[in-house]
């Protein structure tokens, strides 16, 4: 008998519509459940009632920054993996700092399609430490 | 009212044998205004985004991670006692722009009354008391998004400017703080000529209309956790700023 496995769910937080839309056109073509919310304070809003893997977070936007919002996470949703994708190219010592208090990668824009998917697929498949 | 009765135990800090890279780091996560260097419960100092900015031009070859939390901190703290008027508490915030004084029981600290303290309290007594007009500061700094981020760290840093409006055609497009500006103690090159002012503000910042009751602009500030909303013109102009400062002054006319 073959067992289906559910797609892992992925969320998008970006307020540029269109690359939330196209990172999600990517992934989705990956098989995986893709949503988008184009505020921190939507991705936090949809994280109560979704269950979520892994959270792919801009970290320049308005009112909540991603900052702010991987915060958030970390305090009240321990099981999401959360990764930012930023236009900064952060220093090593910078990135450290970030996977040390439990970000599972940072992704710089623009990115390589082939590149993304490889990284996601690696941050659902490594078991978190 | 006393300084107990306002204070706030809920306190940011941080270990004066960290690094400036991780009170940086804090400050972005908390979105906090100031770090308090304590030693167990005592205060040795504090740490704001306006003493890491002055750190940048004085790194040379040295790197952030190098440079400690107390060699940048501020030792000079102003401390009041839980019994102590709240009114002289307020008018320190208003006059000497103090963002956050910590209350302190013998030589510990057992709290700290902020800004914030006033601007919730502003919410929710004052109502209707007030339209964005009557406190707001008229002084605006607005630079083209396509300008250098060389000349907005000049106008930050030379004319101790908090906030600079960028602006596309007379369309608010974005805001420069300080705590935007050191994020290049994040970056890969270490230079702040290397980041463009898109990659740097943040976008589409919080606005009112100058006829808005500023109670709803204080809530505004609470939950976004900002200390300041554009003033739009009836053109959507950018044309002043209303601050935590302006709330707590209207808090020091009203209430006090």
């Amino acid at each position: 008998m073959e067992v289906k496995m559910k797609p892992k769910k992925i969320m998008i937080v970006d307020d540029e519509p269109a690359i939330a839309q196209t990172v999600k056109f990517i992934l989705a073509a990956e098989g995986y459940d893709v949503s988008t919310a184009l505020s921190g304070d939507e991705c936090l809003e949809k994280l109560k009632k979704e269950p979520t893997d892994l959270v792919l977070l801009d970290v320049m936007m308005p009112k909540m920054t991603g900052w702010q919002v991987f915060e958030e996470i970390r305090k009240k949703h321990k099981d999401v993996q959360v990764a930012y994708l930023t236009v900064i190219r952060y220093s090593e010592t910078a990135k450290d700092r970030m996977f040390k208090d439990g970000l599972a990668d940072l992704i710089n824009k623009p990115f390589d399609n082939d590149d993304l998917v490889n990284r996601v697929e690696k941050m659902l498949t490594t078991p978190r430490p | 009212m006393l300084a107990s009765d306002v204070m706030s135990q809920d306190v940011v800090s941080i270990d004066p044998k960290k690094d400036i890279l991780d009170a940086l780091y804090t400050l972005y996560k908390t979105k906090a205004d100031i770090l308090y260097v304590l030693d167990g419960r005592i205060p040795l100092g504090v740490v704001t985004m306006r003493n890491l900015v002055d750190v940048i031009p004085n790194l040379g070859k040295k790197k952030p991670e190098n440079i400690l939390v107390e060699d940048v901190m501020n030792r000079s703290i102003k401390s009041v006692r839980p019994n102590d008027n709240a009114k002289e508490l307020i008018d320190d915030l208003c006059e000497r722009g103090a963002y956050s004084i910590p209350v302190m029981s013998g030589k510990e600290m057992v709290g700290a009354v902020n800004r914030l303290t006033f601007v919730k309290m502003f919410s929710e007594k004052c109502a209707k008391a007030y339209r964005v007009a009557d406190l707001m500061s008229n002084t605006i700094s607005t630079k083209n998004i396509y300008d250098s981020i060389e000349t907005i760290r000049k106008e930050i840093m030379d004319y101790k400017t908090r906030r600079i409006v960028i602006t596309d055609r007379d369309e608010v497009k974005g805001v420069i703080t300080l705590s935007d500006l050191l994020i290049v103690l994040f970056s890969e090159t270490g230079n702040l000529s290397d980041l463009t002012i898109e990659q740097v503000m943040s976008p589409g910042p919080l606005t009112v209309e100058r006829d808005a009751d500023v109670a709803d602009a204080a809530k505004m500030m609470i939950k976004w956790k900002v200390g300041g909303i554009i003033v739009k013109d009836k053109n959507q102009r950018p044309e002043g700023w209303i601050r935590d400062r302006d709330i707590v002054h209207g808090v020091q006319i009203r209430l006090f």
